[in-house]
């Protein structure tokens, strides 16, 4: 019977798992919807750090791709990441605008295929599915819209708690120790934010499971400690600085507050998380505690660093995520709690529509539902994104790296679009903007406004390529193509 | 309808042998980018849970599927990490070799194992797809089905295709200055009144279609020479060496090489230009 068949394909983990893996695509490819090249300012830097790699053929020991120099803190704290991107490039041959426009969506869709996995053995599996599909990207948290290690270390926190959560022979240790170690090479903050969610569970755990909790402990403290041995100078650049801003108050700016990010996550989804919450409280048991408590750790922390200003910066910006993953895990059993939503036996007796009574928690879901996309594509596609590049840039970029010789090292250029123009070309620059403007960005903008005139400056700073779209008026400059100038070659020194 | 793969690590193994002889062979095939995907997104992860988990019972499908998407990173990026300490360095064939190895000897760990246990406990890939298409079902059963599988494939080769075949560009002329063919000799600085200068001067043509070219070289606003007609095909390159002869002593002489396309007055797109120093003769 056809009814009855559409009755059994809704009620398929596999059909809502289709659907909702399908609408985790469409969220998180919104940024790069109209945008063939990278969005977010980071991706750029990720793309030169794995480019680097693939030049050198080596991951430690590199130099700053942009300036020349000593390696920035990217490439160092961040290295798994560049060199599983490095290795994928080099075995695929897909081109890197292909990766960094669809890879995003697929390693979100494994995120969500990983906290359903998880919360299909506490029984609300696609309801934490579809409730993850609604993390938002924004150019400030970032999150799952982008090709960045925050992004994807997400499915390796809930792949970690899984492991922690349901396995428990020798096997499942000696792979949490490998996934925190992996953590910790792709992104530490991530591996941090790992260890703070499984504390509660660990401590749980310590009166009736000793062995268990020992088990994890060491899984996740062992890498920590190796870590110091591989990466180069983690004590002094990274540990020391960090124990040491713990002891200072920090300003938050004013795009990255908790109002704002609770507003952009929405507040249905909030209103679920609540209800999961008190669901999970009254279920009880360790597994439901720990990942309650874990949320409400991370949670913490980010209220600390809010109202106090106290805590680790990295750990707020990025712990954002990582509470709003927990927080889809708790949401998807707030949801479960009102698909199970049932009318008192002697109040539905009486009704005349025994359909609508019988599924009344599901209509109700299918509202709440409804309306929570209803609002959530719209602000997702209202989004702004900035673009860093355009069509013209990106082929006089790639120009540049097909007809420049090695002999033109460095390049001076609008400084927005220097991690750009290094991602394509693999030459130095004289300045680009990070975080902030800082005062060799003001002297480049300064130098291309004027016209391009001073050799002595270019000379002086071995700058040997000028790429402006104003006049450039410059006798010792030879404009090899729109907008791209080369010194001559007797005057590189 | 219960569907049984059998060993999927004989499979496996052969699409492995089969990827480096693509990448060796035929390194710009589509079968690599078909081949690679897998190869460092899911295989490794795989075998390495089915060497780690032998029995039907330890994971579910979906699990298993998950868990190896997530390890397959992880030993790519591990593996990556440790060629960095090794005289191979980061490099393809590195890379590719030591992720076949790993591949094979956890399949052999995984077979080892899996033979151990009974046959009842054995994990083997099978898929319980729950498909009827017998006489009993309606057509429109039938239809259903059909479209929902449809609908999945179709999803899945769109996405395939969008990542494999390159996006197409809008229409441009590419139109530059190459200080030559070899890339030895410099951009004439100085010249002397009535000597050659010379530079490569290069032009692709992106446009979609057939067109033609004239190519105008003024010194100081002055015509000094001219190339007509160059006929491009389509994704045509021409690159030849340009030459101008100066008539004028003088410093800071603008040499402006002018595209233009057709019977057009204007120049198509920007003009390029150097600066000469001519001395006399």
């Amino acid at each position: 019977m056809s009814g009855r068949i559409l009755l059994k394909l809704v009620q398929s983990d596999y059909l809502k798992l289709v659907l909702i893996v399908g609408l985790a695509f469409y969220l998180s490819f919104i940024p790069h919807y109209s945008y063939p090249y990278l969005v977010h300012l980071d991706e750029w830097i990720h793309l030169s750090c794995s480019n680097e790699i693939i030049k050198e053929a080596a991951a430690f020991g590199l130099t700053d791709p942009f300036k020349g120099g000593p390696p920035i803190s990217n490439q160092l704290f961040e290295v798994g990441f560049h060199v599983y991107w490095a290795g994928f490039y080099l075995v695929s041959s897909i081109d890197w605008l292909g990766i960094f426009k669809y890879f995003p969506s697929i390693v979100f869709i494994i995120t969500v295929l990983s906290v359903y996995i998880l919360a299909k053995r506490q029984g609300f599996g696609w309801e934490a599915a579809l409730m993850t599909c609604l993390i938002p990207t924004t150019v400030g948290i970032m999150g799952p819209g982008f090709l960045v290690p925050v992004a994807l270390g997400l499915p390796f926190i809930t792949i970690s708690l899984f492991i922690a959560f349901y396995l428990r022979s020798w096997t499942s240790y000696v792979i949490l120790f490998v996934l925190t170690l992996f953590l910790f090479s792709l992104h530490s903050a991530t591996a941090i934010g790992l260890i703070l969610i499984l504390i509660p569970y660990i401590l749980l755990n310590l009166k009736d499971n000793l062995k268990h909790s020992i088990g994890i402990i060491l899984a996740l403290v062992v890498p920590f400690f190796l870590a110091f041995l591989i990466v180069p100078g983690i004590r002094d650049i990274l540990v020391i600085p960090t124990a040491r801003s713990l002891l200072v108050p920090h300003s938050i700016p004013e795009y990255i507050t908790i109002p704002n990010i609770v507003k952009t996550y929405g507040y249905i989804p909030i209103s679920l998380v609540l209800i999961g919450s008190f669901l999970l409280s009254i279920k009880g048991g360790r597994i439901p505690y720990g990942i309650l408590f874990g949320c409400l750790i991370l949670l913490l922390m980010l209220a600390i660093y809010y109202t106090l200003g106290y805590g680790v910066s990295m750990m707020y910006y990025r712990g954002i995520q990582y509470v709003m993953l927990m927080m889809g895990i708790i949401a998807g059993a707030g949801l479960m709690g009102i698909r199970k939503i049932r009318l008192p036996l002697w109040f539905s007796s009486r009704l005349k529509s025994p359909h609508i009574t019988n599924n009344l928690g599901n209509i109700l879901c299918i509202i709440i539902v409804g309306i929570m996309l209803y609002m959530a594509i719209p602000t997702r596609l209202q989004t702004i994104y900035y673009r860093m590049i355009d069509d013209k840039d990106y082929q006089a970029f790639v120009w540049i790296r097909d007809n420049v010789s090695n002999g033109y090292k460095k390049a001076i250029l609008d400084p927005w679009k220097g991690t750009a123009f290094t991602a394509v070309t693999g030459k130095n620059i004289y300045a680009w903007i990070g975080e902030r403007s800082e005062k060799d960005d003001i002297v480049a903008s300064r130098f291309l406004e004027e016209g391009c005139k001073d050799t002595a400056f270019l000379k002086e700073n071995d700058i040997s390529i000028v790429y402006t779209r104003l006049d450039c008026e410059n006798p010792d400059l030879v404009e090899v193509q729109e907008d791209i100038y080369l010194l001559k070659q007797e005057l590189i020194p | 309808m219960k569907l049984k793969l059998g060993n999927e690590l004989i499979l496996i193994f052969h699409l492995t042998i089969f990827l480096v002889l693509i990448i060796t062979l035929f390194p710009s095939s589509i079968l690599r980018i078909i081949l690679g995907l897998p190869f460092v997104l899911f295989l490794p992860g795989y075998t390495l849970m089915a060497s780690l988990f032998t029995k039907k019972s330890s994971l579910g499908n979906i699990e298993r599927v998950v868990l190896s998407f997530v390890m397959s990173l992880v030993v790519v990026t591990l593996i990556g990490l440790l060629l960095n300490f090794t005289p191979w360095g980061i490099r393809l064939y590195p890379i590719i070799v030591s992720i076949t190895i790993f591949i094979i000897i956890t399949s052999v760990i995984a077979w080892f194992r899996r033979y151990r246990l009974d046959d009842a406990d054995r994990y083997s890939v099978s898929l319980n797809i729950g498909l009827r298409l017998r006489g009993s079902q309606s057509t429109l059963d039938k239809v259903i089905y059909i479209a929902l599988v449809a609908v999945i494939v179709c999803a899945v080769i769109a996405i395939g295709y969008a990542i494999a075949v390159p996006r197409h560009g809008e229409n441009y002329t590419e139109f530059y200055i190459l200080e030559s063919v070899d890339g030895t000799i410099g951009y004439p600085g100085t010249l002397e009144v009535s000597e050659e200068g010379k530079v490569v001067i290069g032009i692709v043509n992106h446009e979609q279609h057939t067109v033609t070219y004239r190519l105008e070289v003024t010194i100081n606003n002055v015509k000094n020479n001219e190339i007509d007609p160059i006929v491009l095909e389509d994704e045509g390159k021409w690159e030849n060496e340009v030459t101008f002869v100066p008539q004028v002593a003088g410093k800071n002489q603008k040499v402006e090489f002018l595209l233009y396309k057709g019977g057009q007055v204007e120049p198509y797109i920007e003009t390029l230009h150097l600066w000469i120093n001519v001395e006399p003769q």
